[in-house]
């Protein structure tokens, strides 16, 4: 958890994830229970991929993207769920087989009377060390004792 | 909306979108993205299990509205996105998704649509605000 103690430039790291076709399946190919599960398509199909000119099925970005979402609910707890915000580009594909691990650096902090905001770059890294997914959150976390007034 | 997506101006709205999170689609999320954390399982505190976070990204894209086309030989391609998460969403409620584009704009000779997605329960409240910002690609 980040905490008023926490210094800034402290980095965080999530676990390393295997892109394997099974969590792909799973992620792309649509509810399991649907008659002709799964889904074709260029997150599932070698030949959909090929298609669309891509070497190999290629992750939905949301995968990685959810890695992040994550690590900022280890960082943040229940707060993230109610105040956390993310804005995130999509720079190089993720493939079936490649292995990302999502990370997060401390870059800012402000508080007011009630709360104290937390902004981190954030960003998803291939096993070949490229970047495959950055941009930055922030999550609003009441002080001990204090209630958010919400409109 | 009978226009393909790539033909979508600023103000068109495409169909809204509801659907109900059962426990076995939720968990299917958790596989998908190794996420096990009880609070998508069985809840906490007595309470509803939470839909997971991927899950509500997912159904709040907007190829999820029943009126997106892509016109034949295109893709879709997300170039950026930002997401704010107002509340948890639980398991077994309804949960309905809007739809609108917002602005549209050209960058490095491509265009962008730019769509606001909104997912709300069914007892009115705000869960999830999304905004894509989307450009098309030719499959040939």
């Amino acid at each position: 958890m980040i905490d008023d103690a926490t210094p800034l430039g402290t980095t965080f790291d999530g676990p390393v994830r295997r892109m394997s076709i099974e969590r792909l399946l799973a992620f792309s190919g649509g509810r399991f229970s649907e008659p002709g599960w799964p889904a074709r398509n260029l997150h599932t199909d070698a030949a959909k991929a090929a298609e669309a000119g891509l070497a190999r099925p290629i992750a939905s970005g949301l995968q990685p993207q959810g890695h992040i979402i994550r690590l900022m609910l280890d960082l943040s707890g229940e707060a993230w769920s109610r105040a956390g915000s993310i804005r995130l580009r999509f720079r190089r594909p993720v493939y079936v087989g490649d292995s990302i691990r999502a990370r997060a650096r401390l870059t800012d902090r402000t508080a007011d009377s009630q709360a104290i905001v937390y902004t981190l770059e954030v960003w998803s890294e291939r096993q070949d060390g490229e970047i495959a997914v950055t941009g930055s959150a922030t999550c609003r976390i009441q002080k001990a004792g204090e209630q958010e007034e919400r409109h | 909306m009978t226009k393909f997506a790539h033909e979508l101006v600023t103000g068109d709205t495409l169909d809204p979108l509801s659907f109900t999170v059962t426990p076995e689609w939720n968990q299917q999320y958790c596989y998908a993205q190794e996420d096990f954390d009880p609070r998508y399982l069985a809840g906490r505190d007595a309470g509803s299990a939470e839909v997971h976070p991927t899950l509500l990204l997912s159904m709040s894209a907007y190829t999820k509205s029943p009126s997106f086309r892509l016109a034949p030989g295109t893709g879709s391609i997300m170039g950026e996105q930002s997401c704010t998460f107002l509340s948890p969403a639980a398991v077994g409620k309804r949960l309905d998704v809007t739809f609108h584009v917002v602005a549209t704009y050209e960058k490095r000779d491509r265009r962008f649509e730019v769509v606001e997605s909104t997912v709300t329960d069914e007892d009115g409240t705000l869960i999830l605000r999304r905004e894509s910002h989307l450009t098309f690609g030719s499959n040939e």
